[in-house]
């Protein structure tokens, strides 16, 4: 190995030690957690760095060796958290929504140019307040399946998931539960 | 027919697995008589373009001094 290479490790510190937090933050939601994985991604790529081929930039590599750090993470993490109840999965706002024939018995008001609210930051602090109402699993389910791109198989064998039945419902449950908070709290909020 | 309670479901579908092309065109001919299935989809769209571009947002989020300090100590640690 060169003897540049071992100095490294402080030299992504100082330079994406920022980027991999922020990274890692807004998939674990836990700021000491975020604090390991980019502790554990640095050791990881000292360790590998004779294997790093200057193929990609060293930002994009470390950030792929951060990606398996998270998945690994969530996989380790599966059997401490519990399984959905009923109320996790949105069962009585479902039952508000929709009459017992299937038919909507509120009226959803459109939202008028939502894109605008991207560039907004306040937007940003409601999104990440709705993420962290909803259950631990179905977070980290919807982030892994949205920022990822985690296949369908793979979700669920990270999140312990029985078939990919279950995975499409507890999605659909997640994304129902994420639409009414940011419809409450940002879309017709006055 | 498909009911609103269904379509829901298939409308978060649609976001991560293409349907098979008979439930999509009983979705499209309901959404085309139901308003509030059709907000429904646009906003569940929306909310996947906002959670894809999350990287882009949040730039403030930077790791604090003490934990970039106790990192430093842990790489030194780990190099020896």
């Amino acid at each position: 190995m060169p003897p540049l290479a071992t100095s490294e490790p402080e030299t992504w510190l100082k330079d994406y030690g920022d980027m991999l937090y922020r990274y890692a933050l807004l998939r674990v939601r836990s700021e000491a957690t975020a604090e390991d994985l980019v502790q554990d991604t640095l050791l990881a790529g000292l360790q590998g760095f004779k294997n790093f081929t200057g193929q990609s930039t060293v930002r994009t590599w470390l950030v792929g060796i951060l990606k398996h750090k998270i998945i690994d993470h969530f996989r380790k993490n599966r059997h401490e958290t519990s399984t959905l109840s009923e109320t996790d999965l949105g069962d009585d706002l479902l039952a508000h929504q929709f009459d017992e024939e299937g038919n909507w018995q509120v009226s959803l008001v459109e939202w008028a140019t939502p894109d605008k609210s991207l560039d907004n930051e306040q937007f940003w602090q409601v999104f990440n307040d709705c993420l962290s109402r909803l259950p631990k699993n179905m977070a980290d389910l919807f982030m892994l399946r949205t920022l990822e791109d985690l296949s369908s198989e793979d979700c669920c064998k990270v999140l312990d998931l029985n078939s990919t039945n279950q995975l499409w419902v507890t999605l659909s449950r997640t994304r129902m539960k994420l639409r009414q908070c940011l419809d409450t709290h940002w879309f017709t909020k006055e | 027919m498909l009911k609103c309670k269904q379509v829901i479901d298939l409308a978060s579908n649609s976001l991560d697995t293409s349907l098979p092309w008979r439930i999509r065109w009983q979705m499209k001919f309901h959404l085309l008589m139901c308003k509030n299935c059709h907000r429904y989809l646009k906003q569940l769209q929306f909310i996947q373009r906002a959670a894809a571009s999350i990287n882009n947002h949040y730039l403030t989020i930077s790791l604090p001094d003490v934990a970039r300090k106790r990192i430093s100590n842990r790489i030194k640690g780990g190099k020896q």
